[in-house]
């Protein structure tokens, strides 16, 4: 400030000194001094209509050796995404860097940038994490449905690693997605199977592969036409479908997934013993299989929390 | 020549020269002229099929769609009233759902708007000027400056 | 610290010009010495001052020292080092900056090389043009300062837009504003003569190299804003007759009428009332160019209501020169002089139809550019005026200009001058005439283009006789004169014909190719070969590869770019240069097909023979470059010129 201040007044003296000389030594005396001050005063009062004078400059150098002294956590997204992109500036070839640079913006819902910055990290370097990010990104980016690139991703991540679990968890979504169940379901399965059961990723992926598995089979044209029509009851045509089921389950023709959505239906309707019924119907027939006991004994601890809750 | 004739022939000259101006700029404006509506006020006034006039607005979310031979339909909406635009160009680049635009053509018989030219800027701090008017009437914008 | 040391720079310049003003006002008035030479310093140091503030400004952008507002709206810190310095003049803040430097400079000038024979008109000029510089350091400093801070410093910032990192676009307005701020000197020239009461011819003779040189300016900024419209905005086009192409035009049209008609008054004093209203409308003009069209106010009045301050100094600073200037006009003009006369086939009145037409052409330019403006005062808003009405009123009086043009560089000045050897001469300009229409006609041109067309051939054969007539001239000043007037009426000639043969239309088309798939516009077949990726350093992008078939096979590479951190697309499109014209593909946006196979929007026209308007606006530029060294050169043989 006081260094600023004396730039100033020395810029001004400077200045206005030399446009006021031809007057200096001339009669009357006071006339250059005051044409000085006239002019100093009003550049002054001009300048300070607007000026800052305690604002220090922040020139960007600087700006960025305090984001990358600082303590990333400490900072907010947008700065954790601006000190990783300094530190790309400084060198573009760290795949690490652009890897985390794609999380954080895929995190921010910049997806197209994330793509970009995945794609960066993986022509570095391939990585399995790397691209099983990328193929999330481009899912987040269309709507949650499993494209062909994110497709050609997660199979290249899987070839890569065949230990990360994510890669199958989304091919297994994708094969949902196009409506084969059964390969879903094996793919899913295999998955649990594989994940140790110390680890935090088979509990969540269980209890993902549940919730997908026993999703309805809705033909939505057909609800919709019925809908339309006059003499429409959903509760009818809930009944209905679990009397398919019930059918199903009891013939042997039913799959794990149709197990699933019959517990499911009746323990929202409320029917607690036959959604107890079906579970041990389910891991009598399903004994053989590791990855759906661990669904069905999940289930089963949940189920038993809930009535412990309601009682 | 004398001074007087000489000028009186200058000011005649410049006469017929300003009238010729008048004129012209006279009937060429009666051609080319177009009004600015918001698709509520083309609701209201019903602008004649054939008519040249520009309409601004949004772009509604997700109503662009891209016919597999070239163009764009989209719907311009200002909140209250939509208009069906219907374009054989080229999208300018800087055309977005959401965003503002201004189109400029004529209603066809079947009651879609044929835009001639399609002019987009999707800057936070820019709006056209006419747009951000007609929203503000309409109430769907409440953003305080453009420049 | 730099920030606040160009703030007070500029509020330095601000207080300089006010002493400008009054110690030249003094000097004129009281023919002081010591205040002559305090009104010179004081233009010198004022620009040093804004030179210096305008360097640090650009040293702010190199440093993307984003507490600056201006800095952080139009800079980023991943722009190419070139584009950093040239956002420095790339928004409303600095253009305004670097107008002030131009207006600095132009009173330096005046202070130092102007007039040196009549010192009193010279202060007075400077004091005027201390004025000015008052008004618009003023602006600055107070409604529109670039060093304004942020105190909540963004972390990057937000001027990354690809559409503007453009080579064209970066020179393009500083030529523009040379050629608008040049014509302050002309204005502070006539307003100083009109306070002087000096006779036309004095004025005329002040201000006829400033004008000229001013002119070459607009003429080249003009021009390369087309080019980067034409090139960059993929749409093909290169005048649009929007409100912001108009606002440079009007003064263009403006300065070519002074330039001429300060000869005739200069020669012999005719028009020497017109030449000042020239000049005073010329700066008036352009000042209403570079800032009502930068606040949006001529498409909307509404514009003054959002931004109040800005509007309030643009429309103070109008009132003041427009107004002061003309009402000191009609005051003044009677000590003018009325000029020796002339005779009606002599040169100035050859010259007097050119600056009518002119004048004609800016008149309408402008009643079509600011009716929406009119209109919505009167409560009727959202008019807008079509290129048809553009068109439509001025062609053909510019096609008038041509049937004019080639006779007044064999008359005479004042006497009679049409003899049976001119009219032997212009009989052979028929027929290059006829030839141009006929080529007009072939191509389909329509009426008042083949009549364009027509006066085109006649006026270059025109241009060609009287290069031939006076090459004999002695003299490298009279040589460069010769060369310049040859140049620039070429110039016209042939953007003239260029504009003829952009009138019969482009053939275009837009249609959504898949690979292998065709497109056709008369004379060529093009075909969608395949897409790549071609991404570069901070964008995606898509290139095709369309091959072009005309006889001749070749292909072209149009890419489609997305940048990623300004989510901004930009086309990039290719260009397939020839003597009949350009042909100009632009790749679109992609599309599923039902059948799941994309296809890539591909729009293709033909521009025909774009390289005449180039060469015209090139002609032009180096014939007024060329007249202002033949007039230097005469000025410092007469020792009164630099």
């Amino acid at each position: 400030m006081i260094a600023l201040a004396i730039i100033l007044a020395a810029a001004a003296f400077v200045f206005a000194g030399f446009a006021v000389w031809p007057v200096a030594r001339k009669q009357p005396r006071w006339l250059a001094p005051s044409i000085l001050a006239g002019l100093v005063g009003v550049a002054g009062v001009t300048y300070l209509a607007g000026g800052q004078p305690q604002a220090p400059g922040v020139p960007y150098q600087h700006a960025a050796a305090e984001r990358m002294a600082a303590n990333p956590d400490d900072l907010e997204p947008v700065a954790q995404v601006e000190r990783l992109r300094d530190m790309l500036r400084e060198d573009d070839t760290n795949a690490v860097v652009w890897a985390q640079l794609g999380r954080m913006l895929a995190r921010s819902e910049r997806e197209l940038e994330a793509i970009n910055a995945f794609q960066r990290s993986l022509r570095l370097e391939l990585n399995a994490r790397t691209l099983s990010d990328l193929g999330q990104t481009f899912m987040n980016l269309n709507d949650g449905r499993v494209t062909d690139e994110a497709r050609a991703a997660f199979e290249e991540a899987r070839r890569i690693d065949p230990d990360l679990p994510e890669p199958d968890f989304f091919l297994g979504l994708q094969a949902f997605q196009s409506g084969d169940v059964e390969t879903a379901e094996t793919i899913w399965l295999d998955l649990i199977e594989r994940l140790n059961d110390q680890g935090p990723y088979r509990i969540l992926i269980s209890e993902q592969v549940f919730q997908l598995l026993s999703q309805p089979q809705v033909n939505t044209e057909a609800v919709e036409a019925a809908a339309a029509s006059e003499d429409f009851d959903p509760r009818q045509r809930i009944a209905d479908m679990v009397q398919r089921l019930e059918t199903r389950v009891a013939s042997g023709d039913a799959g794990f997934a149709d197990h699933l959505r019959l517990i499911r239906v009746r323990e929202m309707l409320g029917d607690d013993e036959g959604g107890m019924a079906t579970l041990q119907a389910a891991r009598d027939r399903f004994a053989e299989r590791e990855g759906a006991m661990t669904i069905l004994d999940l289930l089963a601890a949940a189920l038993q929390a809930d009535e412990g809750q309601s009682e | 020549m004398r001074a007087r004739s000489q000028r009186l022939i200058m000011v005649a000259v410049a006469a017929v020269v300003l009238a010729m101006a008048t004129g012209l700029a006279l009937i060429a404006l009666r051609d080319a002229i177009v009004l600015f509506y918001s698709p509520s006020e083309v609701v209201a006034a019903h602008p004649g099929i054939g008519e040249r006039i520009r309409i601004g607005g949004l772009v509604e979310d997700g109503s662009v769609e891209r016919p597999a031979d070239g163009g764009a339909d989209f719907t311009v909406t200002d909140g209250a009233a939509t208009i069906r635009v219907v374009y054989a160009g080229s999208l300018p680049d800087l055309f977005r759902e959401g965003q503002g635009v201004v189109v400029e053509g004529a209603f066809i018989a079947s009651g879609e708007f044929e835009a001639s030219t399609v002019l987009a800027k999707h800057d936070e701090t820019y709006m056209p000027p006419e747009v951000a008017q007609a929203l503000r009437e309409s109430g769907v914008w409440q953003g305080e400056g453009e420049q | 610290m730099i920030a606040e040391i160009g703030r007070f720079l500029v509020a330095l310049a601000f207080a300089l010009s006010a002493l400008q003003l009054l110690a030249g006002w003094r000097a004129a008035s009281a023919g002081s010495t010591p205040a002559m030479q305090i009104a010179a310093r004081s233009a010198y140091t004022a620009l040093a001052a804004a030179v210096i503030a305008f360097g640090l400004l650009i040293i702010l952008f190199l440093q993307s020292d984003f507490s600056v507002a201006y800095v952080a709206g139009h800079s980023h810190v991943d722009k190419p080092l070139f584009y950093k310095i040239a956002a420095a003049w790339g928004g409303h803040e600095g253009s305004m900056l670097l107008w002030c430097v131009m207006l600095v400079a132009i009173g330096a000038a005046l202070a130092r090389f102007a007039l040196k024979q009549d010192e009193q008109l010279k202060n007075r000029a400077v004091s005027i043009q201390g004025g000015l510089q008052l008004l618009f350091l003023g602006f600055l400093a107070f409604a529109s300062n670039p060093f304004d801070r942020l105190l909540d410093v963004p972390l990057q910032g937000a001027g990354l837009n690809p559409i503007l990192q453009d080579p064209a676009l970066a020179i393009h307005p500083p030529t523009l504003y040379i050629g608008y701020v040049g014509l302050s000197a002309a204005f502070s020239l006539a307003v100083a003569g009109l306070i002087e009461g000096r006779g036309g011819r004095a004025i005329a003779t002040a201000l006829r190299p400033w004008s000229l040189f001013a002119w070459t300016a607009l003429t080249g900024g003009i021009a390369l804003g087309a080019w980067w419209a034409y090139y960059e905005l993929g749409w093909g086009g290169w005048w649009f007759w929007d409100p912001v192409e108009n606002a440079s035009f009007m003064p263009w049209l403006i300065a070519a009428a002074l330039i001429h008609s300060a000869i005739a008054t200069e020669k012999s004093g005719n028009f020497a009332g017109w030449t000042a209203f020239l000049a005073i409308m010329a700066f008036s003009l352009s000042t209403m160019g570079a800032f009502l069209v930068r606040s949006g106010v001529l498409t909307s009045v509404h514009a003054f209501a959002l931004d109040p301050e800005r509007g309030l100094w643009i429309l103070g600073i109008m009132t003041i020169l427009a107004g002061g200037g003309l009402t000191l006009f009609a005051l003044r003009s009677g000590k003018l002089g009325n000029g020796d006369g002339f005779a009606l086939t002599s040169r100035e009145a050859f010259i007097g139809v050119n600056n009518l037409l002119l004048a004609a052409v800016a008149g309408t330019v402008l009643f079509g550019t600011l009716y929406p403006l009119i209109m919505s005062a009167f409560g009727v808003s959202g008019i807008s005026v079509g290129a048809a009405y553009f068109n439509a009123t001025a062609t053909p009086f510019l096609a008038a200009l041509l049937i004019f043009l080639p006779f007044a560089p064999f008359l005479p000045w004042k006497k009679d001058g049409f003899n049976r050897r001119l009219a032997l001469r212009s009989a052979l300009w028929i027929l290059p005439g006829v030839l141009a229409g006929l080529w007009a006609f072939l191509i389909d041109a329509s009426p008042v283009a083949i009549a364009a067309a027509a006066f085109a051939g006649w006026t270059l054969a025109g241009v060609v006789t009287d290069l031939w007539h006076h090459r004999v001239l002695q003299g490298a000043a009279a040589c460069f004169s010769l060369t310049g007037r040859i140049l620039a009426h070429a110039g016209v000639v042939a953007m003239a014909l260029g504009a003829v043969a952009d009138s019969t239309g482009r053939p275009e088309t837009v249609r959504a190719l898949a690979e292998g798939e065709q497109i056709g516009i008369p004379g060529f077949t093009l075909t969608l070969d395949g897409v790549r990726r071609a991404d570069g350093r901070n964008y995606l992008a898509d290139e095709a590869r369309i091959v072009v078939e005309n006889g001749r096979v070749s292909e072209l590479l149009p890419q489609r770019r997305f940048y990623t951190a300004a989510d901004t697309t930009t086309r990039e499109v290719a260009i397939q240069s020839g003597f009949g014209g350009d042909l100009y593909v632009a790749l679109g946006e992609p599309r599923a097909r039902d059948d799941g196979e994309i296809a890539y929007e591909v729009r293709v026209s033909f521009n025909p023979m774009v390289w005449l308007l180039g060469l015209g606006a090139l002609l032009i530029v180096l014939g007024g470059l060329s007249a202002s060294i033949g007039r230097a050169l005469n000025g410092r043989r007469a020792g009164m010129m630099p």
